[in-house]
């Protein structure tokens, strides 16, 4: 019996070590002092980490990246949350059109997203331009947001905003005194996704975007295309991804993220 | 039959209403009297949901008018109608308290703060969960949550309160007080009352006026008493009392005969028609020994309800439930049935009324 | 698009229907190899995805308690810190001068460095890790759902407990196990960074195909036609997925 625990919690702890051993290296490798990464490292330092916080270069694509994705996250949920509420409360819910559309995003195939607006974007002459960049992100972010909302509406009663109505709400302020809070959760947990989505996104930007706005993933995918990843694309890195999971311990702790996804 | 209120406080005139092909409310109509507890009573699926919400005004009406107080409000918004709606679910606000909820219409009124305390304190001491104000709904009883729905709804001072079904979701015990309640708040505030619901037991007790509707039509708009006494139709007889009005379909005279069943003169006109008798179980009369016109029956068993013996007879080949009179005991099986001397007779294909003749 | 043609050299759309793309793709045993080599991968990645997440979810419904939280965040992370980072990370992790043969040359182990990037076992390890979330987070929510003591009441019942697993666990958890294959399966076939950047170009896989004939050869009909041919196989899956899920809830 106790060799069984052990051996489950073995087990368990390998596939951990597994999710996390990417990370954890990005995260070291950031500290090593030379200019290419190699284990054992010669000295650590936080050299990368000043000469990234210094950088201009850096600092624009990563204020791009992050601008791009606040718009594509509030886009996308703003239509994410119309949809939504046509979906499961207007007179579009339909149970087979509902499964599909709750199942699809997860394996959003982006490549076939991407190669489609490319030559879309080509024919309407969007290519490369900021707005078309946008647009894309939103559309690629928009079915996990439909699907989060979706989740989240279906699980509020409908009646609710009928109450607020029959106690004089007019039906703008009943949703919003009644189901807007009560998705706000829900909301919160899409806009971080859609957010992280495209703040992550190189496939569907450098397919369309080409190089007229650097994010920092394009930044740092054409480096590694390239003659190899700098030091301080690997320090910037290690930052965003410390970020990230401060973000999502929160918002697992607080809104049980894994569980709407 | 008690003439129709004089003065109609809401007006329900011909309301329509369609769900794609399937209609659900067939031009209702009813007249509610001022201060009236109304009770609208039909089985599930009738269409007494939707009758609710049309006059509400959550639910747009295909046709026909409602009227308020004189004015017409057929086109008038849920929110603008003062009509409180208590719902089968109760539909609280979970992210609010109970003195949030309960405050809610009175806040879409632009009352004065003050007021508004003033009120939801009168409406939760009301329902008397005076000191409930801080809790969230999920942290109350069934019970206490269905209370806090009637408080938020009567803190508006409505016009009219309509209630779906507010006993539903209660225990059986809880049901018979709360019924008592709901009677004994009415009575207080002198709200005109409609209250929802497919159990005739409730509605006999509770209501001034019971409705009866059946497959989106109302079939009967009566006093309890009424209603209960002069069903109108086979399916008001069948569907209240418990147990209900025995359905007797009459056999041809000849067969009467074969039997050595004399019926009564009220009756015997009707042998051979489309006729079937509704005789309730207290009406009907055993005894071992044969009386005028009685009707053999064969005794199958009898069923002790505590106050009640229900006896479960076997007559002409139909089952009879007939209520036995305390002292009564019988010891054998081949047992005569007197049915009372005029019976109401209905049709047996359309369910209506054949005899005695309504009044006027 | 992909029924158009676009001649060799132009970079003019040719816009009369034709089948030729897809003759083309049929036809090239370049493509055909690329299209069972990704296959191949995806149904791999599925598999050892499935092997790892089986005892993971076990044991994060059944034993991680008030750790759930936290071990279901470092779950998510493949999730949300997108391909390229983790990817980055693995380079690090796995490359000729990288942490695994750092260490092993230090301890003297091996003194020339295990191939572990550029090649299909990368790109699996890659693959693995950017979908093992797809599999645990249905896996996860199809265990919660089965009552805390129906292993109880099997043992009680006198089965042991690999039969527990085998009769019970495993079918109960069948349409988490069916929803997360799914998931896996599609999205390791779409995949593009990580086969193109943990298999350092040289392991053509169909997305990285795609990209290729989009981005730098810029035959736009074609790389549709490759877009087209992953989206049949998507709707495939998606659909036999579905009929899994409901034979899985019939029996
Ligand atoms: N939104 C709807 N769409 C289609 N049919 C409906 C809808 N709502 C109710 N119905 C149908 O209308 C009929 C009356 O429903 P309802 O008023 O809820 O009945 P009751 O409250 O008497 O049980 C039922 O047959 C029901 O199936
Ligand atoms: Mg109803």
């Amino acid at each position: 019996m106790r060799l069984k625990t052990v051996l489950w919690a073995a087990i368990t702890f390998a596939v951990l070590a597994y999710l996390i051993a990417p990370i954890a290296v990005l995260i070291y490798s950031a500290f090593d002092d030379g200019k290419f990464f190699r284990f054992p490292p010669r000295e650590l330092s936080l050299r990368w980490f000043r000469e990234a916080l210094a950088s201009p270069e850096y600092r624009s694509a990563v204020l791009n990246s992050t601008i791009l994705a606040t718009i594509a996250s509030v886009l996308s949920v703003a239509f994410g949350l119309m949809a939504a509420l046509g979906l499961t409360r207007g007179p579009l819910r339909s149970r087979p059109i509902v499964e599909i559309l709750l199942l699809a995003p997860l394996t959003l195939p982006l490549v076939v997203w991407a190669i489609a607006l490319m030559q879309i974007y080509a024919r309407l002459g969007l290519s490369g331009s900021v707005g078309g960049l946008i647009l894309a992100h939103t559309i690629i972010t928009l079915p996990l947001s439909v699907r989060i909302l979706m989740a989240t509406l279906s699980n509020i009663d409908p009646n609710l905003e009928d109450a607020a109505r029959s106690l004089g709400a007019r039906p703008l302020r009943a949703f919003a005194r009644t189901t807007l809070p009560l998705a706000m959760p829900g909301v919160l947990t899409s806009a971080a996704f859609c957010f992280l989505i495209s703040f992550n996104d190189v496939v569907v930007t450098t397919f369309i975007a080409g190089a007229s706005w650097m994010t920092f993933p394009v930044r740092m995918y054409s480096q590694l295309r390239g003659q190899g990843v700098d030091p301080i694309t690997l320090a910037i890195g290690a930052m965003i991804v410390a970020l990230i999971l401060v973000i999502v311990a929160l918002g697992e702790a607080r809104f049980k993220w894994s569980r709407r996804l | 039959m008690v003439p129709p209120p004089m003065t109609s406080y809401l007006k329900i005139d011909a309301i329509g209403k369609s769900y794609g092909t399937t209609r659900v409310l067939h031009d209702v109509r009813l007249d509610v009297a001022p201060g009236d507890f109304t009770v609208l009573l039909g089985p599930s699926g009738c269409g007494k949901s939707t009758l609710l919400r049309i006059i509400a005004g959550l639910l747009d009406s295909d046709s026909g008018k409602l009227v308020l107080q004189g004015d017409d409000i057929t086109a008038l918004p849920a929110w603008d109608r003062d009509i409180g709606l208590v719902f089968q679910n109760y539909a609280l606000f979970p992210h609010m308290t109970v003195a949030e909820n309960v405050a809610f219409g009175l806040d879409m009124r632009n009352l004065p703060k003050a007021e508004i305390k003033a009120r939801v304190a009168e409406a939760l001491d009301a329902v008397r969960l005076g000191d409930l104000g801080d809790r969230k709904p999920a942290a109350l009883s069934g019970g206490q949550q269905q209370r806090v729905a009637i408080a938020r709804a009567i803190a508006i001072k409505p016009r009219l309160l309509l209630l779906d079904e507010p006993l539903s979701n209660l225990d059986a015990v809880l049901r018979a007080s709360v019924r008592t309640e709901l009677r004994d708040l009415h009575d207080r505030t002198g709200i005109t009352t409609i209250m929802v619901t497919h159990d005739q037991a409730e509605a006999l007790s509770i209501a001034d006026r019971v409705v009866l509707m059946n497959e989106g039509r109302i079939v009967q708009n009566d006093t309890p008493e009424g209603i209960y006494r002069e069903p109108a139709s086979a399916f008001a007889a069948s569907f209240l009392g418990s147990p209900p009005a025995n359905l007797f379909p009459l056999p041809t005279a000849s067969a009467a005969q074969t039997t050595g069943w004399t019926p009564p003169p009220a009756v015997a006109g009707h042998l051979g028609t489309d006729a079937l008798l509704a005789l309730r179980p207290e009406a009907l009369k055993l005894t071992e020994e044969p009386t005028p016109h009685a009707l053999p029956a064969h005794l199958k068993r009898i069923e002790f309800q505590g106050a009640d013996r229900l006896a479960h007879v076997e007559a002409l080949g139909h089952p009879l439930i007939v209520r036995l009179s305390d002292d009564q005991t019988l010891t054998r099986p081949d047992v005569w049935l007197t049915l009372p001397d005029t019976p109401r007779v209905f049709s047996k294909t359309t369910g209506a009324l054949i005899a005695p003749a309504t009044k006027g | 698009m992909s029924i158009w043609s676009q001649p060799t050299g132009s970079l003019i759309v040719d816009p009369t229907p034709t089948i030729k793309n897809y003759a083309r793709i049929a036809g090239d045993g370049y493509y055909i190899r690329g299209l069972l080599r990704t296959l191949w991968l995806s149904l791999a990645t599925t598999a050892l995805a499935a092997l790892l997440a089986l005892p993971l979810s076990w044991w994060i419904v059944r034993r991680a308690g008030r750790f759930r939280g936290l071990i279901l965040t470092l779950v998510l992370i493949p999730m949300v810190c997108g391909a390229l980072l983790p990817t980055l990370g693995l380079m690090n992790l796995l490359g000729p001068l990288g942490v695994i043969n750092g260490t092993l040359k230090s301890l003297g182990l091996i003194d020339r460095s295990w191939k572990l990037l550029g090649n299909q076992t990368g790109i699996l390890i890659g693959l693995v890790h950017a979908f093992l979330p797809l599999m645990v987070l249905p896996l996860v929510s199809a265990l919660d759902r089965l009552p805390r003591d129906v292993e109880g009441a099997a043992m009680s019942l006198g089965a042991k407990r690999l039969q527990v697993w085998r009769r019970i666990i495993l079918p109960l958890s069948a349409p988490g196990l069916i929803a997360g294959s799914a998931l896996v399966f599609c999205a390791a076939l779409t995949s593009f960074v990580t086969p193109l950047l943990l298999g350092q170009g040289k392991v053509a896989t169909f997305a990285t195909m795609a990209y290729q004939q989009a981005s730098l050869v810029l035959d736009w009909p074609f790389a549709s036609a490759l877009a087209m041919v992953m989206l049949a196989i998507l709707a495939l899956i998606g659909t036999a997925a579905w009929g899994a899920q409901k034979w899985a809830a019939e029996t």
